[in-house]
């Protein structure tokens, strides 16, 4: 009756309406199911390169390793990404989400679990033990690259829902400035959606056809270009979310404010802008690709450091602002006025330690010639851990300690946040731990993507053992802090005491002129065409009138 | 009268200014340190390159 | 956009930083040589066995100190597998792979590259100090991967 309607589209303590708190809870729950099972292979891999356990005949180590990478880069990050964004576009508009919003929302989320699930399925049948760059001529089961496609369409229905709230709310409100956390969101997905449909043309155009016998023989290179133009900005796919909870919630969580509304949207537009054009950086080892065109690429990917370079100034200026307001004096007093114990800031600040030499790898990768010193390497993974596995991984976790609750009507209980912090103290020590043994190993030349072998008691390879027990040690504590983990988030959900909780949204102090020129859409979407055509055009068209003769398919596992 | 006029705006104008870096100093030195930890670190992958080549 | 001073001063220096890695890098690769592989010579990958030089994979002198190695790649080895040149000798790899995706690295050296189907790839190495140096695929072939190595030994 009228009371039943009115609890329907009631809002939640948090300012969130019910409809809105059940798609993002949806999302993100799927996302943490399939880190834990994630975390669990992550462990197993360790301690089997660690020369710790040997593996049962019924599975082998690339399918588990092949597990690990599909689940956490690409289910458990695209996942909770939609959600949070989806969440915190609708707290920024009033608390809800239109109604196509929501449609697009939940079908996204139908498509992306079918196709995680039919990506799984083929993964446990040993049928796609090929990684999750998947690359040709290595071929899965047609299905597997089918379920990749349909979680690549799936994630861009998050995008037209959150482009649906923000029509909605521009209409609603005529020249005025989108709010901060609606512009970087929508920034964040125009972005996906560009970056995803050449690896939705490699996957619909190449692979499936070619898996399915249609086509006999498959341009690797071509398909290896595609799957990098996607492979790059992937990752900033990845840290633009977590630079929105920096941004936008973390200036409210610590009592402070948003630094420079305008510089932030300009480093999202930039990041927009470079995050794209620049994949050759992951194929600087390979034939067919000239140097000429490796070092254009190099170029612009060095370009994209600078948004990052502007978001680090910003976020120390958020904490000193802030520390000095409440007393702190001196040259970083201020540090000690931040709330160290409250898990929601101390596990993204963890977060953000770690992008310190996360950032610092990742320009030495791109480095061009520098490269070989790391190509294939340790020293990759170990890059890769800390940065979208530590630096937005914590930075995840610190937002669902406040998000969960938020969507559940429940609370953060001082025991649950005191849990938190435990958490967060293993899952730094272990990451900690692991990724210096994998860098330092790198540097030595100990492949990545490689099962436990003494390549015959090599002395090389022997002198690589005490750092994969060190690797094997740090990963026993990750999957500590994993377990950890699930069992805050199962409380938070289910048993947490209900109340009110936050949903934390900065607001700069004072009001501040937009330059309307950062929301002119039509700009920046003709200035990536641009870039892209500038640094893909010639090489593509050159792969597709030069191609090297074509490969079948191997099953190699 | 004016000169005293003059200097009195002066000292009003320099302190706001001053304020502003003041409250960021923090900041810039902390990002100055994060600039050194790139440098090293990239000349330091750097020599290795030149070394073994 | 008012941009505080210090802000300035950091995003020049940055930019300034990566101006001097990218110069730094160019100087580097296109005038001392040293830029990465990026051979462009092709090969049929179903015909590798029957294309010389790969028909006949080894070593051959072509300098006093110099030797080309033309080498296969594939599922899960190398060819040829005893390799053995004087100390100070510089050797030109030429890689190719009759089926799928390797890596051919030399650790503790800057020879680290993808060895593709269709692909011939290449890089040169100046052995000066003696010893066995373990080759080995750092990309994922398959389920022989972490046994696919070989040596070359400098004496």
């Amino acid at each position: 009756m009228v009371i039943a309607r009115k609890v329907e589209t009631e809002k939640l303590p948090g300012l969130i309406e019910r409809p809105v708190a059940r798609l993002g809870l949806a999302y993100v729950w799927v996302a943490y199911i399939a880190f834990g099972l994630a975390a669990l292979a992550g462990m197993v891999q360790g301690m089997v390169r660690g020369g710790i356990l040997e593996l049962p005949s019924w599975t082998n180590y690339y399918q588990i390793l092949t597990a690990h990478g599909v689940l956490m880069a690409l289910i458990f990050t695209t996942f909770f990404i939609v959600g949070f964004l989806l969440t915190g576009v609708a707290r920024t508009t009033g608390g809800s989400l239109p109604s196509t919003a929501l449609r697009c929302g939940w079908a996204g989320w139908i498509l992306m679990v079918v196709g995680t699930l039919m990506a799984v399925v083929t993964i446990l049948r040993n049928e796609a033990s090929v990684l999750y760059t998947f690359y040709a001529p290595l071929k899965a089961s047609p299905y597997f690259y089918i379920g990749t496609a349909l979680l690549v369409v799936g994630s861009w229905f998050g995008g037209f829902a959150i482009f649906a709230s923000y029509s909605k709310w521009k209409r609603e409100h005529k020249g005025e400035v989108s709010p901060l956390f609606v512009f970087m969101s929508v920034t964040t997905f125009v972005m996906w959606i560009i970056a995803t449909l050449p690896v939705a043309v490699e996957v619909i155009f190449q692979l499936i056809p070619w898996s399915l016998g249609l086509s006999p023989t498959i341009n690797i290179m071509l398909s290896r270009t595609l799957f990098w133009f996607f492979g790059h900005p992937l990752v900033y796919f990845w840290l633009m979310p977590a630079y929105i909870a920096w941004y936008v919630c973390l200036p409210r969580v610590i009592g402070g404010h948003v630094f420079s509304d305008s510089l932030s949207r300009l480093a999202f537009i930039l990041l927009l802008l470079f995050s794209i054009p620049v994949g050759f950086h992951h194929q600087l080892m390979e034939p067919g690709i000239s140097a000429g065109w490796k070092m254009i690429h190099v170029t612009l990917t060095l370009i994209v450091v600078i948004p990052s370079l502007m978001t680090a100034f910003s976020i120390f200026a958020v904490f000193e602002t802030t520390g000095r307001k409440k007393g702190g004096v001196g040259l970083f007093g201020w540090l000690k006025k931040l709330p160290w114990t409250d898990v929601r800031f101390f596990a993204p600040f963890v977060g953000m330690l770690f992008f310190i030499p996360g950032g610092a790898g990742g320009i030495i990768n791109a480095s061009n010639q520098m490269n070989a010193v790391v190509h294939n390497t340790l020293w990759v993974t170990g890059h890769f851990h800390i940065t979208v596995g530590a630096a937005v991984a914590l930075t995840f976790f610190g937002v669902s300690f406040w998000l969960i609750p938020v969507l559940t009507g429940r609370t953060l209980t001082r025991t649950a946040n005191r849990m938190g912090m435990v958490q967060t103290v293993f899952w730094a020590v272990g990451m900690f731990l692991m990724s210096f043994a994998m860098h330092f190993m790198g540097l030595q030349g100990a492949p990545r993507r490689t099962d436990y072998t003494t390549y015959m008691d090599h002395p090389t390879a022997l002198g690589w053992m005490d750092y994969q027990r060190m690797m094997a040690f740090g990963g026993g504590l990750l999957f500590v802090a994993a377990i950890l983990l699930i069992l805050i988030l199962l409380y938070l959900t289910f048993k947490a005491p209900k109340g009110y909780m936050e949903y934390p949204i900065g607001e700069t102090e004072q009001e501040q002129q937009i330059p309307g020129i950062l929301e002119r859409w039509p700009v920046w979407v003709g200035l990536i065409a641009f870039l892209i055509v500038m640094a893909y055009g010639y090489p593509i068209m050159e792969l597709l009138q030069h191609p090297a003769p074509g490969s079948p398919p191997f099953k190699t596992w | 009268m004016e000169t005293q006029t003059n200097s009195l705006k002066k000292k009003q104008k320099q302190p706001a200014p001053q304020k502003e870096t003041e409250f960021l100093k923090g900041t810039f030195v902390a990002v100055l340190i994060l600039g050194g930890i790139i440098l090293l670190s990239w000349f330091g992958v750097f020599g290795l390159f030149l070394e073994r080549a | 956009m008012h941009l505080h001073k210090y802000e300035k001063i950091w995003l020049m220096l940055g930019g300034g930083a990566l101006a001097l890695f990218i110069v730094l890098l160019c100087v580097n690769a296109f005038a001392m040589g040293m830029a990465p592989p990026s051979d462009m010579e092709m090969i049929d990958p179903a015909e590798v066995t029957k294309t010389p030089p790969f028909d006949n994979p080894g070593l051959k002198q072509v300098g006093e100190k110099e030797y080309d190695a033309y080498m296969t790649a594939f599922a899960f080895g190398f060819s040829p597998t005893k390799m053995e040149v004087p100390v100070g000798s510089t050797v030109n790899f030429h890689v190719t792979s009759p089926d799928v995706v390797h890596g051919f690295q030399i650790p503790g050296t800057n020879v680290n590259f993808m060895v593709m189907p269709g692909h011939i790839n290449s890089a040169t190495h100046t052995f000066d100090k003696p010893g066995e140096y373990l080759i080995i695929c750092n990309e994922y072939c398959g389920a022989g991967h972490q046994v696919m190595a070989t040596t070359i030994i400098v004496k």
